[in-house]
């Protein structure tokens, strides 16, 4: 087994430069690994300190979103000394194709860590559109 | 079949080391000095302080918790462990690889004393807790003013 070689920090997610986005709290991009299983993809996203009540998963036409919200960390009646990592949310957006079957998602978190598994949709493997010539 | 809105971040060396040493001007009581960089600082940690003790919390998400351990020697803490590489099976592929695994290893520095025996440690949601009581000669005195 190697060495871990984590990157330093979290990644902050940007805001939109169209739209004013009001957020009391900072949110980052959560690191991913997606790989493929059979006639599933699997998507592993890294997400400390969100519990099951706090996860959010959405398809909205092609884009699918991950969010997380983190509950207050920060003891009560001690004082911050030292901080390496910042607190905050965590939100990150795929564009999904057709082939996967939207009623077929499945997600489980299990130790700050959340796993979603979507099926490859047995309709897009076959669908095809017929063109017909209008006169 | 999958478009990541967001690229992953490539860290520069030359940054790194700047902010390494940024920390350790800020803040001398958790950084020995004696600490090698970019490994050693996994997991990231916070620290909270009042009389009572030390909090430190250090982000895991995805380590099984019966594959960290801590313990403490001198005053230092010593955080180590590993994440479990996911075992794929055959003909299965990673598309997209961001996040690590592997061996850790943490050595804190503490800034007093600890009662050993009183140490606790919780891990909820891949976050990392533990409590660290301050011996009783440690615990700061107040000093009544005539």
């Amino acid at each position: 087994m190697s060495e871990m070689t984590m990157e330093l920090e979290k990644k902050e997610a940007p805001t939109s430069d169209e739209a004013e986005v009001v957020r009391a709290r900072r949110t980052f991009i959560p690191r991913i690994d997606i790989y493929s299983a059979g006639d599933e993809i699997v998507l592993v996203a890294d997400m400390p300190g969100v519990d099951e009540q706090n996860i959010d998963v959405t398809l909205e036409k092609n884009l699918l979103t991950i969010r997380g919200r983190v509950v207050n960390q920060a003891p009560e009646g001690y004082n911050s000394v030292y901080s390496e990592y910042r607190i905050g949310d965590y939100e990150r957006t795929f564009s999904l194709s057709d082939e996967v079957d939207r009623d077929k998602i499945e997600a489980v978190l299990t130790n700050g860590v959340l796993r979603l598994t979507l099926t490859k949709a047995e309709v897009a493997k076959a669908r095809k559109i017929a063109v017909h010539a209008e006169l | 079949m999958w478009k990541s809105v967001y690229r992953r971040p490539a860290w520069p060396r030359r940054m790194l080391w700047r902010d390494l040493q940024g920390f350790q001007g800020n803040m001398e009581f958790l950084l020995g000095g004696t600490r090698g960089p970019v490994q050693s600082r996994f997991p990231m940690i916070n620290g909270w302080v009042n009389d009572e003790g030390l909090i430190v919390t250090a982000e895991i998400p995805g380590v099984d918790p019966a594959e960290i351990d801590i313990s403490i020697m001198d005053e230092s803490l010593i955080l180590s462990g590993s994440r479990e590489s996911e075992e794929l099976a055959e003909g299965s592929e990673y598309i997209r690889r961001e996040r690590s695994d592997g061996k850790f290893s943490r050595t804190i520095e503490l800034p007093f004393r600890v009662d050993v025996d009183a140490v606790e440690a919780q891990i909820q949601n891949g976050v990392l807790k533990v409590e660290l009581p301050r011996l009783p000669e440690e615990k700061p005195r107040k000093v009544k003013v005539n």
